[in-house]
């Protein structure tokens, strides 16, 4: 079971299964039948992934979000309109939207930078409500791994040093280091799997019990 | 580019810590594009790193009942119907932080491995006592490689020389330093315990200093604190070092918190 549409279904209080993704044709089909089902199927699948370029282009969270709606609707109203001659390169497509929504930003941002120069900066909001129930679900996840390898994650992906020297403050071979690594994460998707799952179950009889 | 050779390059966590060049970052992000098997290691690599960077250091040996998780209302949880998942967390989470300190703060976790690192103590012959003939021919041969840094080379000899005299300390001492000069922290734990357990002996206050150290490579945080507070409480030549010690780790993983 894939982990994400799992969490996700969850949070948005969805269905108990993840619903099969639709084939690039069928969806591409559906939205121009104007179906939402269709439309939010695109946002969902896309979106987190057109954040991530913007992000890493932009290096600015605000704009980030700003670029990845906007190049969201202008695929969509794309797609709407039938401008999407070939279906099957839905990915392609999207990508190259957001590429050139990406570029058009960073070329206009002169003038955003000179405004912020004089402007404070507003405060930072969390634009998709809480998420303190996603942390204390990656945390306890967390919590459930040996400290050892707690260690080689953080050592990896906070401090960004590489198996070697990992290997090197901990006394371990760098082989062990990558295989500790892997397997750390595998628990750690397996472990959020199992907590959601029972999440599920319990909402579920709470659910019925209510009924 | 196939999953494989994704898998294979480690791309989705160099792409999270920003380590791929721009051409290979967009090839990568053509491919997560398409692929959701990549496109959901990158989200859990970064929902991982930002939840590691809010954690504080895992003290190891912690009943899973003292988890905040546990206490959690399953269904109301699922009943506040809160948007978006892991996927979304890093985004808040990086929005909230000044742009200064991504990616260049050193953690606790390599901090504590800076404390844990170790200069091998000189060793001087005429502490040499206790053992027998044979037990201090093995200990000399292994101690004069120890003298040359050849560490690994010297632990078969030191222990044989604490097999042929199992009540003598500076063959087990130096078994425990030589084993975590190879990095072998388990083992180096191990035999300063051994040295420890012996009861006094000219190397005790050393032993209790370095299975500080060992305990700490081995993120033993509480056990690490114990055998430095008890070095320190010999006031000998490794008491200042040791209380440094100390200072520096509770400023790291402060003694009573999580």
């Amino acid at each position: 079971m894939e982990l994400l549409p799992v969490i996700i279904g969850l949070f948005r209080g969805g269905p108990a299964q993840p619903p099969a993704a639709r084939d690039d044709l069928l969806l591409v089909e559906a939205i121009r039948r104007g179906e939402p089902d269709a439309e939010a199927e695109f946002a969902e699948r896309f979106r987190d992934r057109v954040l991530n370029v913007a992000l890493r282009r932009l290096k600015d969270p605000e704009a980030a979000r700003d670029v990845a709606q906007e190049t969201i609707l202008a695929a969509l109203l794309s797609l709407r309109d039938g401008r999407l001659n070939h279906p099957e390169r839905l990915s392609a497509f999207v990508f190259g939207t957001a590429r050139n929504l990406i570029n058009n930003y960073v070329r206009s941002s002169v003038r955003r930078n000179e405004r912020a120069l004089t402007e404070d900066m507003p405060a930072q909001t969390d634009p998709f409500g809480t998420d303190f129930e996603n942390r204390t679900l990656l945390r306890s996840a967390l919590a459930t791994l040996p400290p050892h390898d707690q260690q080689i994650l953080r050592l990896t992906l906070v401090d960004q040093l590489n198996p070697g020297e990992i290997a090197r403050l901990l006394g371990l071979r760098p082989d062990v280091v990558r295989a500790r690594k892997t397997r750390a994460l595998k628990r750690i998707k397996r472990k959020i799997t199992s907590i959601v799952t029972k999440r599920r179950a319990s909402a579920t009889q709470d659910i019925r019990g209510g009924a | 580019m196939s999953c494989d050779f994704a898998v294979r390059e480690a791309l989705a966590e160099r792409y999270v810590l920003g380590k791929l060049n721009e051409a290979e970052a967009e090839r990568f992000e053509e491919h997560f594009f398409e692929c959701d098997r990549c496109f959901e290691e990158v989200q859990t690599i970064r929902a991982v790193r930002e939840a590691l960077r809010e954690m504080p250091l895992a003290v190891p040996a912690r009943p899973a009942s003292r988890w905040p998780i546990r206490t959690l209302s399953w269904a109301a949880v699922l009943l506040l119907g809160i948007g978006g998942g892991v996927s979304i967390l890093w985004l808040s989470q990086e929005s909230s932080r000044p742009a200064a300190d991504a990616g260049a703060q050193r953690s606790a976790a390599l901090r504590l491995a800076d404390l844990a690192a170790i200069q091998p103590p000189p060793f001087t012959p005429a502490r040499l006592r206790g053992a027998g003939q044979r037990g201090r021919d093995r200990f000399r041969e292994a101690m004069a490689l120890y003298g040359g840094g050849h560490f690994q080379a010297a632990i078969p000899g030191l222990i044989a020389a604490s097999d042929a005299d199992p009540a003598d300390a500076g063959s087990r001492f130096f078994l425990g330093i030589c084993f975590l000069m190879v990095n072998q922290s388990d083992r180096a734990s191990e035999a300063l315990r051994q040295t420890v357990a012996l009861g006094d002996s000219p190397y005790l206050e050393e032993a209790h200093f370095y299975l500080g150290k060992a305990l700490l490579r081995l993120n033993q945080i509480d056990g690490a604190r114990e055998e430095l507070r008890r070095a320190v409480g010999m006031h000998g030549d490794l008491e200042a070092p040791a209380r440094a010690l100390l200072g520096e780790l509770q400023k790291i993983a402060p003694a009573g918190g999580r």
